[in-house]
């Protein structure tokens, strides 16, 4: 039990530590950020369990560094992303938590989606062209081309509207 | 330092990464469940429950199974359900993914109208935001009349005040 109490103990450290590099490192990837400080957190636990514990057992200790880790990534993904969400924060802004959808629309959904489409520009998979149109580049249909691998592996045949799936 | 899992333990690292095999079982033929939502449930279900079933026979059959074990073989299921869960999301539901595959399935380039209307079949951003208002509606935390939405009562505005403030813990930008 000590095991997993040193695991939690030192995940639980390791969260502000983790929203304090997404401060100050912005040009690292949020997964990158994650993936290091969980790795951190479970060689601190090891170190911790190896020097001033007399039985230390590995898997217990992983078990808590690793649930603590995935649900800060789980969390930090949601209120990163999540469309929904921005939603939520946008009623809890206005007068009475009452919007028109109008607003949503405006200013939820189609900055979404057009932010997406600069993303994918900026990460070299779609190309524009100078009468703003857009190209899938060799690079993005070879992504696509893994994805749909994978989908067809799971038998996903359409992908995108929650309704559709 | 004991290196070896616990049966709880071991058997969960076996179970956890089991429920990708029993995902592609549920998509196919006879098995397979068309909401790709109750498909991943079902994975994760038969999983939790097939681990339970064991640690149980193992316990009745007098194993001495300890709580600390099963409490780790609890947080090594639950981290493979989140991160494959996530994962599933990406998949099935992933936006910038999915706009780039809408994109690949159009001949020639597009203007973000034609773009988008590939990304939604034929819809428009005013049901994009209907299908992600759905998740909120259908959880409870919003409610909507024919003009306006708005938050649904102390649950909508605990986790709407929770979202800005765990923004704000991040680092991110306030909407």
């Amino acid at each position: 039990m000590l095991s997993i109490l040193a695991g939690t103990l030192v995940s639980f450290a390791s969260i502000p530590l983790i929203a304090v590099m997404l401060r100050i490192r912005s040009d690292w990837t949020p997964v990158a950020v994650f993936a290091g400080g969980i790795a951190l957190s479970e060689g601190v636990a090891i170190v911790i369990g190896a020097v001033w514990f007399d039985r230390f057992y590995f898997w217990p200790a992983s078990a808590a560094v690793g649930a603590i880790g995935i649900t800060n990534f789980f969390v930090f993904s949601a209120v990163y992303k999540s469309v929904s969400l921005q939603m939520l924060g946008i009623l809890s802004a206005q007068k009475d938590c009452r919007a028109n959808k109008n607003l949503l629309i405006e200013v939820v959904a189609r900055p979404a989606v057009e932010e997406r489409m600069e993303l994918l520009v900026a990460m070299g998979l779609v190309a524009k062209a100078p009468d703003q149109t857009y190209s899938p580049t060799v690079e993005g249909l070879q992504t696509i081309a893994r994805l749909q691998k994978l989908q067809q592996l799971f038998g996903i045949n359409r992908s995108g509207l929650y309704r559709n799936t | 330092m004991h290196l070896y899992p616990g049966p709880a333990t071991g058997l969960a690292l076996l179970f956890g990464f089991f429920i990708v095999p029993m995902l592609v079982f549920l998509s196919h033929g006879t098995a397979r469940i068309d909401s790709a939502k109750q498909r991943f449930l079902t994975a994760i279900a038969l999983c939790i429950f097939a681990w339970g079933i064991i640690i149980g026979a193992m316990m009745m059959m007098g194993r001495s199974i300890s709580w600390p074990d099963i409490l780790a073989g609890s947080m090594i299921l639950f981290t493979a359900i989140v991160a494959f869960g996530i994962l599933w999301s990406l998949v099935c539901w992933g936006f910038t993914t999915s706009l780039l595959a809408a994109l690949c399935s159009i001949d020639g380039a597009a203007n973000r109208y034609a773009w988008f209307h590939a990304y939604g079949g034929g819809s428009s951003i005013a049901d994009f935001t209907d299908d992600r208002l759905s998740i909120l509606l259908g959880l409870g935390i919003a409610k909507i009349d024919e003009t306006s939405v708005m938050l649904s009562g102390r649950l909508g505005y605990v986790i709407a005040s929770s979202v800005i403030f765990l923004r704000r813990f991040y680092g991110l930008p306030d909407e």
